[in-house]
């Protein structure tokens, strides 16, 4: 168990504006719990309508696909918190959380939650802000997931305009060309994706752009990228 | 049917549950503005951080390609309001809104607005389920796409 003088509230920075006394008479009303690393603390599945305040220690949430993929979708770090959705709505939970390393948690029942965020509205100000923050990352990952598609579809392109190089090495090129506008046209995108993607290919040396020739130094990897197991592949920095 | 503008916020869901006199108040502190349709209600990437509330009529959340083709996001209907993302956490706007038939809208300065949540702690519950739902969709949106990215 937990011993008394770790049990404080002090560095949830949801709290930050309330008073020592104020905080004090919270931590009485928490369930507090310890957790090791890979411990699963909620499970998606849960009944309970809980927030869980981070006080020591880093979570990772979870969410799994129909196929079973695990989908990371953000790690969250000591002071923070998650639970809240299920707490402001009473649906059930969109993710499962899994400990990082050891933690320290405080448990919140929804009634004391809404209470607390009704009481001082500068809670309620600050959940808001998190709240307008998540929907512009989901926003953000959303449009990149949804730009993948027609990236793979310009690698398919360009896989499929890519002849052996006659000048006799066993590289493969693309001669003459086409337009930026017109890999568009034929991959159903913007001019801006091609020019996009044909620049992290290059970057990435597996194209390399001559006069009006594109060279494929990178067949295999190509493909790899036309066909895009993985989305992080394209975006390392997206996932929350 | 025609019928003079009634600038009025009382169908405004959000503010249900105030007094009228909060709302006569509130009526005088808007700008008022009758839209035809495809005005434009607000534009992308402008810098007010203002709260819009369609009093009657509807208006549409758009996007432009490069192409200038028009992608639809969502309608919002009399009743309801949008641009609280911006007012809340001061960033840019991250769409354009059209009308998409003639409309009466209400516009409140972020300042007004967050001070109503300050006063009224109900209107902060309701934003705060209101959001919750955004968060929602769009986290199923994220497993969908990322499911078929996944193949």
């Amino acid at each position: 168990m937990a011993s008394e003088q770790d049990q404080r509230l002090d560095g949830i920075r949801l709290f930050e504006s309330l008073s020592p006394d104020q905080l004090r008479a919270i931590e009485r009303q928490c369930i507090w719990r310890r957790f090791g690393a890979n411990d699963n603390i909620l499970d998606q599945d849960n009944e309970d309508r809980d927030v869980y305040f981070i006080v020591r220690g880093t979570v990772q949430v979870v969410n799994y696909s129909v196929s079973g993929r695990k989908i990371a979708l953000a790690r969250i770090p000591s002071g923070s918190y998650f639970g809240e959705l299920a707490a402001i709505d009473a649906q059930p939970r969109s993710a499962s959380v899994v400990a990082a390393d050891d933690c320290l948690i405080a448990t919140m029942t929804p009634q004391l939650f809404n209470q607390l965020v009704v009481d001082h509205p500068e809670l309620a100000k600050s959940l808001l802000l998190r709240l307008a923050r998540i929907i512009r990352a989901c926003d953000d990952r959303i449009m990149d997931l949804s730009t993948l598609g027609a990236v793979q579809r310009v690698c398919l392109e360009l896989l499929q305009l890519a002849s052996p190089d006659p000048g006799g090495s066993d590289g493969w090129l693309i001669w003459p060309l086409p337009t930026q506008k017109e890999i568009a046209s034929r991959a159903s995108t913007t001019r801006e994706t091609v020019a996009r993607t044909i620049g992290q290919l290059a970057a990435a040396g597996i194209v390399e752009r001559r006069k009006k020739s594109l060279y494929i130094r990178d067949r295999s990897r190509l493909e790899e990228y036309a066909a895009a197991v993985d989305p992080d592949q394209w975006s390392g920095d997206t996932a929350r | 049917m025609h019928d003079e503008p009634n600038f009025r916020l009382d169908g405004i869901g959000l503010f249900s549950a105030l007094p009228s006199d909060a709302l006569r108040e509130l009526e005088t502190a808007c700008r008022w503005r009758e839209c035809d349709i495809d005005d434009v209600v607000l534009e992308r990437d402008s810098d007010e951080n203002d709260v819009f509330f369609i009093v009657s009529g509807a208006v549409e959340a758009v996007s432009f390609t490069v192409d200038g083709d028009k992608i639809s996001f969502a309608r919002i209907e009399a009743g309801d309001f949008f641009g609280e993302l911006s007012a809340i956490d001061g960033e840019t706007r991250s769409a354009s809104v059209v009308a998409i038939e003639a409309s009466l809208v209400a516009r409140m300065s972020a300042n007004r607005f967050n001070q109503l949540i300050l006063v009224h702690p109900e209107l902060a519950t309701h934003l705060l389920r209101r959001l919750t739902r955004i968060i929602r969709t769009a986290n199923s949106r994220v497993v969908e796409l990322s499911t078929e990215a996944g193949g």
